[in-house]
């Protein structure tokens, strides 16, 4: 019974990630001189290590991801607490609020892209209006990373207010009942029996938008284009100039195996630093 | 430890009141177990004592102090849940120690005093489990040591026994009794089951649709119901009653001749098993509808007109089924009732 979906996992999954490997190993530049691939060991690697624009990438990714992570899951709890509550339109609340999920990150971009035009979106009239603040994303970076920062929140937030919603509504009323007869206060009863309880649905969120604003791409292409200058060009777009209007395959496969290498990584710290805290308790 | 006293007190989610007028005075170190069928109110009783539940109306003391709106913290009880409330993801040592942790108690007086409270219900060696790891009647102790741990004013049980198996709930039970004796400390039960409530209880405080029925020691509401309700609740097997009419100084009802009521008007006669004696010359009578041997004893079920009664018998008893059996009632032990009202009627018959 399992056998076909082992297979379409080995075909979809497996063969292009050794594939991707392979070809990490090789020169191969349809522009360069010798457009054949050619084998060149560990140089890709090489090479990328001491990429200052490379490692700048990796440097934004990682701020950027630290960004998001946090604010979503902030945002995240206090609307899932929220709708723990009952409240006057809460079912149409719910509706809007998780409306972005079905949006295609590159309408997500295209949407964003279009608030954010000088002269034309909303988001630059009312910065000067209002806040007499000069808002051109293409030409400061810093407004242009707080832009691509605060539309990812927008757009993932709901994703995790809803798992942690599912998450909320399976924690047991009695341990929460007995911590408030035991004299905890509320703060005390979330960090001691909420969080807990919360701990797998946590971790799991965590690690799927950990993975996720790691590998961000089309909306961020679609608003900046990665600038002003590289200042939004995450790993991704990175990859993706190498490899398609550049057409170094190999150092872009290159790039992709040793970005997979860090999420696994930074997944496996969190891990250990999540499931670790108990152990070190005791 | 302290007194409880309810005043008038009130509960009510909207327009919907579910107790009203609850008045209960609860001694210091008493055993006071409120009984009754689910719905009645028991819980939501011992959960606005404990603080989960505001108060719609009414007072609620603990000795001098009024803690009618104070949070949970403040009233300083303890509670154990019916599924025990443990935490999962802390050793048993955590969990009995957490009220001393909340209370920042230092680290070596709160083992200390984990170490007492858990040798009171046996639970030394397994200090380092998880709850997990533990058998439900272990993990009942758990929730039992952390209600000790910390020197509560009142003790809460909301059926503690009713997640054990049979066996299990017997020794249970006597292990509460003798706790609380031996502590001395206040301590109230709800439970629906009429047993455990005869067991253990000082006190029963009897509920019904959220009004109490009957307060009294087990002998007194066994013995001298206040009501229909109570006589039919306490008991196992229950209450026998038989409808009939008083006139002129007499009971008439099928199957039972002779017998003068306290007052006229439609009755009900109420007997318990026990207290029927086979008579040849009996003033009451029967159809034998079935016989049930339960080993230490026979209960044989007589039908008299519409109704069914139950008489208990010799061990070796065994009447024909449908033979007319004969029997009289021990002194004192005929009780009327209003059928109306469900009333009891006292007064010599």
């Amino acid at each position: 019974m399992l056998a076909p979906t082992l297979f379409i996992l080995f075909i979809t999954g497996f063969v292009p990630f050794l594939y991707v490997l392979v070809v990490s190993f090789f020169d191969w530049n349809t522009f360069a001189q010798n457009p054949e691939p050619q084998f060149a060991g560990v140089n890709n690697f090489r090479r990328l290590v001491f990429d200052e624009a490379f490692l700048k990438s990796v440097g934004l990714t990682l701020k950027f991801t630290f960004f998001v992570l946090v604010s979503q899951l902030v945002i995240g709890f206090a609307l899932a607490k929220l709708m723990m509550r009952n409240f006057p339109l809460k079912g149409l609340f719910r509706t809007v609020h998780t409306l972005p999920l079905m949006i295609a990150p590159i309408a997500v971009g295209a949407t964003w892209r279009l608030m954010t035009v000088p002269g034309l979106g909303p988001i630059p009239h009312f910065m000067g209006k209002w806040f007499d603040i000069s808002y051109v994303l293409s030409r400061f970076p810093d407004q242009a990373f707080a832009t691509v920062v605060i539309m990812d929140i927008w757009h993932w937030t709901p994703l995790v207010t809803l798992t942690l919603l599912a998450g909320l509504s399976n924690v047991p009323e009695e341990p929460l009942e007995q911590a408030r007869i035991d004299g905890a206060r509320e703060w005390r009863i979330f960090w001691d029996i909420t969080l807990p309880f919360l701990k797998p649905v946590l971790l799991t969120t965590i690690f799927i938008r950990l993975m996720d604003a790691l590998r961000t791409v089309d909306e961020v292409w679609m608003l900046t284009g990665g600038g002003p200058g590289a200042a939004t060009r995450f790993i991704g777009l990175y990859i993706w100039k190498i490899v398609f209007p550049k057409t170094d395959y190999g150092y872009g496969s290159a790039m992709s195996v040793l970005t997979l290498y860090m999420t696994i990584v930074l997944c496996w710290l969190l891990y250990v630093a999540m499931t670790g805290m108990k152990e070190n308790k005791k | 430890m302290s007194s409880v006293s309810l005043e008038d007190v009130e509960k009510s989610y909207g327009a919907f009141t579910v107790l009203k007028d609850l008045n209960l005075e609860i001694a210091d170190g008493e055993f006071v177990v409120l009984l009754g069928p689910s719905g009645c109110g028991k819980s939501t009783t011992m959960r606005m004592i404990a603080g989960l539940e505001t108060i719609s109306g009414g007072t609620l003391r603990m000795g001098e102090r009024e803690v009618t709106n104070m949070h949970p913290r403040e009233r300083n009880v303890a509670m154990v849940f019916q599924n025990y409330a443990l935490y999962p993801h802390m050793t048993v040592l955590d969990n009995i120690g957490y009220p001393l942790k909340v209370a920042r108690v230092d680290r070596a007086t709160r083992r200390r005093q984990i170490e007492d409270a858990a040798k009171k219900v046996d639970l030394l060696p397994y200090l380092d489990r998880y709850p997990r790891d533990l058998s439900g009647g272990q993990r009942q102790r758990v929730a039992l040591a952390r209600a000790l741990v910390r020197d509560p004013e009142v003790f809460l049980l909301d059926e503690p026994l009713s997640n054990l198996d049979a066996k299990l709930r017997v020794a249970m039970r006597a292990e509460i009794k003798h706790l609380q004796r031996s502590l001395g400390v206040t301590m109230i039960y709800v439970t629906h089951d009429q047993i455990e409530a005869m067991t253990l209880a000082d006190r029963v405080v009897l509920l019904s649709e959220g009004v109490i029925q009957q307060v009294g020691t087990p002998d007194d509401i066994y013995d001298d119901p206040d009501n229909l309700f109570v006589a039919g609740f306490i008991g196992s097997p229950p209450m026998n009653f038989v409808e009939g009419v008083a006139r002129d100084g007499t009971f008439t009802a099928t199957g039972v001749s002779n017998l003068a009521p306290p007052k006229d008007g439609k009755l009900t006669l109420g007997f318990r098993a026990e207290d029927a004696v086979l008579d040849q010359n009996g003033r009451f009578s029967g159809k034998v509808f079935e016989v049930e041997p339960t080993g230490e004893a026979t209960y044989v079920v007589l039908e008299m007109g519409a109704s069914r009664c139950i008489i208990r018998g010799d061990k070796k008893f065994r009447p024909p089924l449908g033979s007319e059996l004969r029997f009289e009632l021990q002194e004192g032990h005929s009780l009327f009732f209003e059928t109306e009202s469900g009333r009891r009627v006292r007064g010599a018959p």
